[in-house]
C-alpha cells in the first residue's frame, strides 16, 4: 500500500492506495505519526477510495491510530470509503466509533 | 591477518615472509603441499598463499583439498608462479584459488589483493556468525512453537464440539488458529456455541483468543446467561489485549427444553437460520463492536432471539470462509455459500465441496471456521428431562436441630435486575464440601425455583404466556420489559446443609415478597406436552420434599446429598 498525505491548515489527509493489510503496518504507522506529531493539525482524514482490499488487521490498525489521536486531541475521520471499505466497517459496527462517509 | 605462506624454495619463503611482515600480518609457513594442510588444520589462517610448482603434491592439488577440509567454509587462496600463462591462471581458478600473482611478488600488488581478500573473508565471518544466530533463533522458534502448539491444543475442551447438535469445520490458515470455536451445555442443558476470530492469523491471534475458551466454558458450565457470558468476554479481551486487538465473536445458544433460540452477533458475517426447505427464515447481522474495543462499562451485549422450529438450521462462521481467495482471485462469497444451503442434507458436506473444488489447489489466506447448529425435536428432548427419577418423597418439611452450617442472601430489586442470581448463588454453596458432585442438580432446583419466584412472584407473569407457537418468545419479552421496570421487592434464599434421621440434607428455603400463587393448581397431572409446569415437576422428582407456604411466596426443599447420583 502506498500513502499520499496533504495538510491544508489543521486539516490533513491520507490517501490510502492498495491493498489494506498488515503488510502496510509500517508505512501505515510512520505516515500517521507525522501528523500526530505535527501539533497545527487538528484532523486526520483517510481518503479510503482506492483501498482495494481491507482485512481485520487494518481494523487494528485504525483502532490504535484512533487511541493515540485521541490522546492528542485530534479528529479521525473516514472519507470516501468504497462499497468494500463500507461492508467490512459495518460487520465490525466501526461507525460507531468512527465519523465514516 | 593470520597468512599461511606455502613455497618449497626457502629463499622465496623468507621474502614473502619479510614482505608480509613488513605490511603487519602474522605468518605461517609450509614447505610443500602436505605440510600445508597440516598447518591449516592446526591453525586455520584466514588466507593462504600457494606456490604452484612443488615437488609431490602440487599447488593446485593442495588447494583443493584445503577447500574440502574446510567446507562448508570457503578458504581465500592466492596463487603465486613464475609462469604467468593463460592456462595457468584458470587452472587455478578451477581449483579454488581466488587470485593468482606472478613472480617476481610486487609489495604493493600483493598488499591490494591481501585488502580485497580481507574484505571478503569478513564478510565471510559476519555472515556466518549472522547465519549461526539466525540458525539458533530457528530452531528456538520450533521448540517455542511445538510447546505453545501443544498448551492450546490442551486448553480447549473438545468434548463440547462432539455435541449431536452440532457440525462445523476449522481450517487454520497457519500452524495456529486465530479462529476459535468452543461448544459446551450449561447445568439446565442448554447447547452453547462459539465462533471468535481474532485480528489477523497465526500465533499472535491465536494468543489473543486464549481468555475467550477459558470464559466461555467456565462460565457456561456455572450456568450463566449468554448476555452476563459476552459482557465477561468482552472485559477479559479489553484486559489482556493490546489496542488493536479485538475478537470478532458470535454465540448461539439453544434451550431444547424452552424450545428457545438465542443469537448474539458481534462483529462476525451475517448469522443465518434456514429451514429444512432451504429458506432463509431468521438473519442475525452484526449489530455490536468486536470483543475487546470497548471498556467493560462502555459495553452491552445485545442478543436475539430466534425462531424455534424443529429442522431448522442456525449457520454461523468465520469471514475466512468468504474472502477465502482462488487462483483467479475470486472470493468465495456468500452467493456461493446460501447456495450450498438450499440442500437441507449434508449442508456441511456441500459447503465443503463446494469450496474445495471452488479454492482448486489454492490455499485460503485466513482461517476458515464454520458451525451448523440443528434444533431437535420435542421427541428428542423428552428423552433429556428425567420423568421418572426414583424418588421417595415426602409431604413435609421436619425440623432438624443438626445444623452443619448455613448461608442466607437476600437480593434487593437492583441485584435482581442486572446479576444472573443462580450461577452466582451456586458458586457461593459449591464451595461446601461435597456439594460440587451435585451441581447440575442443584443448579437445576435453585434455577427452577427462583425463575419461579422472580417470574410468577415478583413480576406477576402468568405461565399460561408460554402457550402456542413461539410462545416463549413474547413470554420472554414481556419478562425483560417487567424486569427492566422492576423498583421494589426482594427475593432471600437460604440454605443449610442438615442431618435427619441419619441422613445429610441441602435444605434451600426461597421467599419472595410478590403476591403469592395457588400452588394446589400444582397437583393437578402435567400433560406430556405442555411446556410450563415442568420445571416445578422437576424440583419435585429431585427433591425429597418440596413444600409450598404461606400464600405461595415461600418454596422450602429438602436435597439428599446421599441419594446416589443418577445422571441426568
Amino acid at each position: 500500500m502506498n500513502i499520499q498525505t496533504t495538510i491544508n491548515r489543521d486539516q490533513s489527509l491520507m490517501r490510502l492506495n492498495g491493498r489494506f493489510d498488515f503488510n502496510s503496518h509500517k508505512t501505515f504507522r510512520e505516515t500517521y505519526q507525522q501528523l500526530l506529531d505535527d501539533d497545527s493539525v487538528k484532523e486526520i482524514a483517510l481518503d479510503l477510495a482506492q483501498v482495494e482490499y481491507l482485512d481485520s488487521s487494518a481494523l487494528g490498525m485504525l483502532l490504535q491510530l484512533k487511541e493515540k489521536a485521541d490522546s492528542k486531541r485530534k479528529v479521525i475521520k473516514l472519507k470516501n470509503c468504497s462499497q468494500l471499505a463500507r461492508d467490512v466497517l459495518a460487520i465490525a459496527n466501526f461507525d460507531k466509533l468512527f465519523e465514516i462517509s | 591477518m593470520r597468512i599461511l605462506a606455502v613455497d618449497d624454495t626457502r629463499a622465496n619463503l623468507v621474502l614473502l615472509q619479510a614482505m608480509l611482515k613488513r605490511s603487519g600480518h602474522e605468518v605461517l609457513t609450509a614447505e610443500n603441499g602436505e605440510l600445508c594442510l597440516e598447518v591449516f588444520e592446526k591453525e586455520h589462517p584466514d588466507l593462504v598463499l600457494m606456490d604452484v610448482m612443488m615437488p609431490g603434491m602440487d599447488g593446485f592439488e593442495a588447494a583443493q583439498r584445503l577447500q574440502e577440509m574446510a567446507a562448508p567454509r570457503w578458504v581465500p587462496i592466492i596463487f603465486i608462479s613464475a609462469a604467468a600463462t593463460e592456462e595457468y591462471y584458470i587452472k587455478g581458478h578451477q581449483s579454488g584459488g581466488a587470485d593468482y600473482l606472478f613472480k617476481p611478488i610486487n609489495q604493493v600488488i600483493l598488499n591490494t589483493k591481501i585488502e580485497s581478500i580481507k574484505r571478503v573473508v569478513d564478510m565471510q565471518n559476519t555472515l556466518a556468525k549472522q547465519n549461526m544466530a539466525l540458525q539458533e533463533y530457528v530452531e528456538k522458534d520450533e521448540e517455542e512453537r511445538r510447546i505453545s502448539r501443544h498448551i492450546m491444543e490442551h486448553m480447549t475442551e473438545s468434548r463440547g464440539l462432539e455435541d449431536p447438535l452440532l457440525e462445523y469445520i476449522l481450517s487454520p490458515a497457519e500452524q495456529f488458529s486465530g479462529d476459535v470455536i468452543c461448544a459446551a451445555r450449561s447445568p439446565n442443558n442448554r447447547f452453547y456455541l462459539l465462533i471468535g476470530d481474532a485480528v489477523g492469523h497465526g500465533l499472535a491471534a491465536s494468543i489473543t483468543t486464549l481468555p475467550i475458551s477459558g470464559t466461555f466454558y467456565s462460565m457456561v458450565h456455572k450456568g450463566f446467561e449468554l448476555q452476563t457470558i459476552g459482557r465477561e468476554l468482552n472485559r477479559r479481551v479489553k484486559e489482556a489485549m493490546p489496542t488493536g486487538c479485538f475478537v470478532a465473536c458470535g454465540i448461539v445458544m439453544i434451550d431444547p427444553a424452552e424450545s428457545y433460540i438465542e443469537v448474539w452477533n458481534a462483529g462476525l458475517p451475517t448469522i443465518y437460520c434456514v429451514d429444512s426447505h432451504g429458506q432463509i427464515v431468521d438473519t442475525f447481522a452484526s449489530n455490536q463492536l468486536p470483543l475487546g474495543v470497548l471498556s467493560a462499562t462502555q459495553y452491552s451485549v445485545e442478543s436475539h432471539a430466534a425462531r424455534y422450529n424443529t429442522g431448522n438450521q442456525i449457520v454461523i462462521f468465520s469471514d475466512g470462509l468468504l474472502e477465502a481467495e482462488n487462483n483467479n482471485g475470486e472470493f468465495f462469497g456468500e452467493e456461493k455459500l446460501l447456495s450450498c444451503l438450499m440442500n437441507p442434507s449434508d449442508r456441511l458436506d456441500n459447503i465443503k465441496h463446494a469450496l474445495a473444488e471452488f479454492m482448486g489447489d489454492a490455499v485460503p489466506h485466513d482461517d476458515v471456521t464454520l458451525a451448523i447448529l440443528s434444533m431437535p425435536s420435542k421427541e428428542s428432548i423428552a428423552k433429556g428431562i428425567p420423568d421418572a427419577l426414583p424418588v421417595e418423597s415426602v409431604a413435609f418439611i421436619e425440623e432438624s436441630d443438626e445444623i452443619e452450617w448455613k448461608v442466607s442472601f437476600q437480593l434487593g430489586a437492583n441485584e435482581i435486575r442486572s446479576m444472573d442470581l443462580t450461577p452466582v448463588i451456586l458458586s457461593v454453596i459449591s464451595q461446601f464440601n461435597g456439594l460440587e458432585a451435585h451441581n447440575q442438580k442443584l443448579f437445576l432446583i435453585i434455577s427452577e425455583l427462583m425463575n419461579n419466584a422472580l417470574d410468577h412472584g415478583l413480576l406477576e407473569l402468568d405461565s399460561s404466556l408460554k402457550s402456542g407457537p413461539n410462545a416463549f418468545e413474547t413470554y420472554l419479552n414481556a419478562r425483560q420489559q417487567r424486569l427492566k421496570d422492576l423498583t421494589t421487592g426482594s427475593i432471600s434464599i437460604t440454605a443449610h446443609k442438615i442431618r435427619l434421621h441419619d441422613e445429610a440434607l441441602l435444605r434451600i428455603t426461597i421467599e419472595d415478597t410478590g403476591k403469592g400463587f395457588d400452588y394446589n393448581a400444582l397437583k393437578a397431572p402435567i400433560e406430556q406436552t405442555q411446556m410450563h409446569g415442568r420445571g416445578i415437576k422437576l424440583v419435585k422428582q429431585l427433591c425429597r420434599a418440596t413444600v409450598y407456604e404461606g400464600n405461595g411466596n415461600t418454596v422450602t426443599v429438602d436435597y439428599s446429598l446421599e441419594r446416589p447420583l443418577s445422571t441426568l
